[in-house]
């Protein structure tokens, strides 16, 4: 029968459009995909070039694509522009200004050119894109990301305002509109949108809060704004500075109850700069975005610098059924005043989110809110949140733990059961068998490997008996031991990670303290468990601390009985 | 008149299958074919090999007590594609022969079959460069006119085709 297997293959250029057609749509992104299909063979060109379902999303990624210019963009929405609703722009400014795209002789080194202007590919030409979305006027999502821009020269580039304006009067039917798009990004509006040289003392680097007033309207079925790294200089932000509690009226006016998500993200390099609003400065603005912006369902909390009980409570006062995803992060520096809510805040706001399936603390600073998260509220959370499948209360700074969360006990969240993912760091008062005990009771739920548990829990703590607590019982309780060894126990990941940082590692003892918890869980466990440690140097006044981790990713059933077990049977 | 219960095949070579017919209702050529001209002894399924049609029928007969709605579309992007781990044999095999098992698949107007061999072929082109691609599939036999050299690395011309 092999023998016939190879009669008469049919040729690459010979599969009907329709299967060809078919086999496109499945790569992401399609458009990178699509431009290199079409030189397999013309029959291919043929099809990836005349079929407009394919281009209905573009990703233009200029990474390590020289020919990915603007112009060429330009060109490409002039033929397929009418069919095109996803437009995602990734751009590195270096990749423009590498000479050519061969790595076999230049290898994969950067090249960046400056002062060949002929070489970069973004130029932000006012001209050009006014033609280029003027073939978008279908155009419903946008989203432009940027890296290295600080090497554009200022002539070329395009101001926030402008963009706003022409994309406000091309495309209309834009739905979502993401500029930047990463957290941790820093530079992008910051350069991109700066309209004159850096030297001038008062730059605008996102779109002003009257240019905002005015274009959001136009985008009639605008639902997700997403900013990053816009604003003005803090020492100079009067009238053009967007974070205002001005802007919360602005939102509520022009896109009310249909805005679904506003994300804004500072960009971190400036730590001068103001990111987040006031609330405290015009309660009546706080007021009227809770009561009209009732159709959220994606909130960041960052954006607010000043969260009180009262500014939490007046938010639960509306009901928010479609609210999915709430996050809470509050960002070391820059900021003026802090949070200062405690439970009963906390409670109200979550008791107006019905619906809520993500609830996400990032702390990193403010200790008078970390003391919010306690037995009580957690025993409330199956009442207010019974839909919960995400609950992540984490320190995201490993040098300098923050205070303890004072939670003793998982019980109630035994009580939530399409919870997935649960992340916490920082309860030195949680013990070991609290947890253990926790993730037996997910035997009632997680069960399949679609509704497998996530579990991520560090002890920041840096004193006996609380130092690496949950590492120590895992090497020595049989408990432990028994769980990890249970057949019903499917693993996709068991692992622990020690992190000394600024020199804790060369403590006299420490070494030894740490060596017994990992030869113990490697002699007990072997390969079940993946042990990993890492040692970093230490900056300045940073402090010498150890950190451990433990991330476990499971679900129950029989291991071989249903296919679904043979199939997770290498994980075992 | 032959049997309702069973349906039999017979490929360009004139080898016969002879399997329940439901096994193949997810065929609309099958199906069509049985309203039409079911009173017929056995149906021809020409462009394929004896070794192809077995690997399809065997896919027929892993599916065959599937209770999915059949897919109108194989492209239908709102129909996200999950793996079964029944169909592993088809992931792993060379790539002409998944060619085939394309081809046939289309022949035989099986959109899941279709979509599954098009998402193989997806994963398997994709970020591969044109060279690559050609040489997965069969590049003795590509016709030199069929291959545009000069358009490598090119930008998006005017009429949306590649040029240098």
């Amino acid at each position: 029968m092999d023998s016939e297997a190879n009669i008469k293959s049919p040729l690459v250029h010979s599969l009907p459009p329709e299967i060809l057609t078919s086999v496109f749509s499945h790569l992401i992104p399609p458009v990178d995909s699509l431009i290199c299909l079409s030189l397999v063979c013309r029959h291919w060109a043929n099809v990836a070039l005349s079929t407009p379902d394919l281009w209905h999303t573009i990703h233009w990624d200029t990474t390590n694509n020289p020919r990915r210019s603007e112009s060429a963009l330009h060109k490409l929405t002039k033929i397929h522009g009418l069919n095109v609703a996803d437009l995602h722009i990734l751009f590195d400014a270096l990749d423009g200004l590498q000479p050519e795209h061969d790595h076999s002789s230049r290898g994969h080194f950067k090249i960046p050119l400056p002062n060949h202007l002929e070489s970069i590919l973004f130029r932000w030409e006012t001209q050009t894109w006014q033609d280029l979305l003027s073939h978008l006027p279908h155009l419903t999502s946008l989203v432009i990301t940027l890296t290295n821009t600080s090497r554009i020269p200022s002539q070329h580039r395009l101001p926030a305002n402008h963009l706003l304006h022409l994309l406000s009067l091309a495309c209309p039917a834009l739905e979502s509109l993401s500029l930047g798009d990463d957290i941790f990004q820093a530079e992008f509006l910051t350069h991109t949108f700066l309209p004159a040289p850096s030297t001038q003392p008062t730059p605008v680097r996102g779109p002003t809060l009257p240019l905002l007033e005015l274009v959001l309207p136009r985008f009639n079925r605008l639902t997700q704004l997403r900013l990053c790294g816009t604003d003005t200089l803090a020492e100079n932000g009067h009238t053009c500075c967007v974070y205002q509690p001005r802007l919360l009226s602005v939102l509520a006016r022009t896109l009310g109850p249909r805005l679904k998500e506003f994300a804004s993200y500072p960009a971190l390099r400036l730590g001068h700069v103001t990111h987040a609003i006031e609330i405290e400065k015009d309660e009546g603005a706080w007021r009227e975005f809770c009561e009209v912006c009732t159709g959220l369902e994606t909130w960041h909390f960052g954006i607010c610098e000043t969260l009180t009980n009262a500014a939490l409570v007046e938010w639960g006062r509306i009901k928010r059924e479609k609210l999915r995803r709430l996050v809470f992060l509050r960002k070391d520096g820059g900021g003026r005043g802090g949070w200062r809510f405690e439970s009963e805040g906390f409670e109200a706001c979550l008791r107006g989110c019905p619906g809520l399936k993500e609830l996400e603390v990032w702390m990193s600073t403010g200790t008078e809110w970390h003391a919010t998260f306690n037995d009580p509220l957690f025993s409330t959370l199956p009442h207010f949140l019974p839909n919960l499948t995400t609950l992540i209360l984490w320190d995201y700074r490993a040098v300098t733990p923050v205070s303890p969360l004072p939670i003793t006990t998982l019980t109630p969240l035994t009580h939530l059961p399409h919870l997935h993912t649960l992340a916490l760091s920082s309860c030195p008062l949680l013990l070991s068998a609290s947890i253990l005990s926790f993730l037996r009771s997910r035997h009632a739920y997680n069960t399949t490997s679609s509704t497998a548990f996530r579990l991520q829990f560090r002890d920041t703590a840096q004193h006996d008996p609380h130092r690496l607590q949950t590492l120590r019982s895992l090497a020595v309780d049989p408990a432990w031991k028994e769980w990890v060894q249970d057949p019903m126990v499917n693993f996709f990941e068991m692992a622990v990670e020690i992190d000394f940082r600024a020199g804790m590692y060369a403590r006299e003892g420490a070494m030894g303290e740490m060596d017994v918890i990992v030869k113990e869980i490697r002699r007990t466990y072997g390969r079940i468990i993946d042990v990993r440690q890492k040692i970093r140097g230490g900056r300045g006044s940073e402090p010498e601390v150890v950190t451990g981790k433990l991330e476990v990713e499971f679900f129950y059933g029989m291991a071989g009985g249903e296919d679904e077990d043979e199939e997770e049977g290498d994980y075992c | 008149m032959s049997d309702p219960a069973n349906i039999t095949l017979v490929t360009m070579d004139g080898t016969t299958f002879t399997v329940p017919s439901a096994y193949l209702h997810r065929s609309k050529l099958v199906q069509d074919w049985l309203r039409s001209e079911g009173d017929k002894q056995a149906m021809e399924v020409k462009h394929v090999t004896p070794f192809v049609l077995q690997g399809v029928l065997n896919f027929c007969e892993i599916h065959a007590e599937d209770t999915s709605e059949p897919l109108a579309d194989p492209a239908d992007p709102t129909k996200p594609f999950e793996a079964d781990p029944r169909d592993d044999a088809f992931r792993g095999m060379p790539d002409d022969q998944l060619l085939q098992f394309t081809m046939a698949a289309d022949i035989l107007q099986i959109p899941e079959l279709v979509r599954l061999t098009a998402q193989e072929m997806a994963s398997r082109i994709d970020g591969k460069s044109p060279d690559q691609i050609r040489a997965m599939f069969n590049p003795d036999d590509l016709a030199e006119e069929d291959v545009d050299s000069d358009n490598e690395m090119g930008e998006v011309g005017e009429e949306g085709a590649i040029s240098k």
